[in-house]
C-alpha cells in the first residue's frame, strides 16, 4: 500500500502566472504521454509480472510518475493563480475555466479528456516492456517540445527534471526488458508467453518462473 | 498461527487504525481523546513493523536490508552483506504470503 510524503519530488515555486504555458503543460497531467497515464500504464502492468525484479522496478516507477504528476499540477497550479477574467480571456485559458474554473483536471493540451486507451497492459511482458520505453521517449519528447516554448526560468527548472527522469527510466526498463529476455528460450524469446504459458519441458522437470 | 503471520496482522489493525484515525483528525484536528488513541496506536504499528522488518524483511525500502547475496544467483561479487533485498520476497499480491 502507499503513504503520502507531505513534499513534492523536485520544488516547484512560480512567481509569475502564464496561463498559457499553464494550459500547454496541462497535457503531460492528463494527454496522451501524461503522468497520469504513465503512473496507471506500470501499476496496472506489475500484477503478472512474473520476475520480481522487474515489478519492482514497475512498482517504483510507476509511483514515481504519481509524485510527477503531482508536480505538474503544482506548476499548473502555481501558473493559474490571482487571473482576472481579462487574463483569462486573453489567454486563451477561457475555454478551460469556464468548464473547471482553476479546478486541476485531466485533458491533453488539446482539451482531450484523459482516457486511458492511451496506454496498454498486454499481460505480455516483452510487449508491455517496449511500450514502456517507447512511453518514456514520447513523453520525453514532450518535454522537450515544452520546453522550446518556455522562457521563464522557474518554470524550465522543475521540467528539466522532469525531462530528465524519462531518460533515467527509459534505461531502466531498457535493463529489465534484459532481465525478462534473460529468463527466456535465447533462440526464441516468443516460444511462449511467461504470463500465461507454461513452457515445453520435453518431460524435464519444469524449470520454475516463479 | 506462526509470529510472523501474528506480527502481520497487528500490522493490518493497527495500520488501517491509524489510517481512519488519522483520517478523523483531519476534520476534528482538536478532539483530545483521538489524539490520544492516534499516538498510542502509532506506537503499537511502529513497534509491530520494527518487529516484522528485523526478522522476515522489509515492508519499505527505507528500512530494506542489504543481505547476503541469495542461493538463485542474483550476481553480487564477494561475500560480504552486500545485495539489495527488496525485491527478493515476495510482493503482497502474490497472495500465498500475507
Amino acid at each position: 500500500m502507499w503513504s503520502y510524503e507531505k513534499r513534492l519530488q523536485y520544488p516547484v515555486k512560480i512567481s509569475k502566472p502564464d496561463p498559457k504555458m499553464a494550459m500547454v503543460i496541462l497535457t503531460q497531467f492528463g494527454g496522451p504521454d501524461g503522468e497520469l497515464a504513465a503512473s496507471q500504464r506500470y501499476l496496472s502492468q506489475r500484477y503478472t509480472m512474473p520476475y520480481r525484479e522487474v515489478a519492482g522496478v514497475l512498482t517504483d516507477i510507476g509511483t514515481e510518475e504519481l509524485a510527477h504528476m503531482e508536480i505538474i499540477c503544482a506548476i499548473v497550479h502555481q501558473l493559474t493563480k490571482n487571473l482576472s477574467p481579462e487574463d483569462l480571456v486573453a489567454s486563451g485559458f477561457d475555454k478551460y475555466y469556464v468548464d473547471h474554473t482553476l479546478g486541476l483536471w485531466p485533458q491533453s493540451a488539446g482539451g482531450a479528456p484523459f482516457s486511458a486507451t492511451v496506454f496498454q497492459s498486454k499481460g505480455d511482458p516483452i510487449t508491455d516492456l517496449f511500450e514502456d520505453m517507447a512511453a518514456e521517449q514520447k513523453a520525453r519528447s514532450t518535454y522537450d517540445n515544452i520546453l522550446r516554448l518556455i522562457k521563464d526560468p522557474e518554470i524550465c527548472d522543475p521540467i528539466r527534471f522532469l525531462r530528465q527522469r524519462e531518460v533515467v527510466h527509459f534505461q531502466r526498463f531498457g535493463e529489465s526488458l534484459r532481465i525478462v529476455q534473460d529468463h527466456l528460450d535465447s533462440k526464441n524469446f516468443y516460444a511462449f508467453n511467461p504470463e500465461f504459458d507454461t513452457p515445453a519441458n520435453c518431460g524435464c522437470q519444469a524449470k520454475t518462473t516463479r | 498461527m506462526n509470529e510472523k503471520c501474528r506480527l502481520m496482522q497487528v500490522i493490518y489493525e493497527t495500520g488501517f487504525a491509524l489510517d481512519d484515525a488519522a483520517l478523523y483528525l483531519d476534520t476534528h484536528p482538536c478532539d483530545p481523546e483521538a489524539i490520544q488513541f492516534f499516538e498510542t496506536t502509532r506506537n503499537y504499528y511502529r513497534k509491530a513493523v520494527a518487529d516484522y522488518t528485523s526478522q522476515f524483511g522489509p515492508l519499505s525500502q527505507e528500512t530494506a536490508r542489504f543481505t547476503a547475496p541469495g542461493a538463485d544467483g542474483c550476481g553480487c561479487q564477494g561475500g560480504g552483506m552486500n545485495c539489495w533485498n527488496w525485491v527478493q520476497d515476495p510482493w503482497p499480491w502474490e497472495g500465498d504470503d500475507f
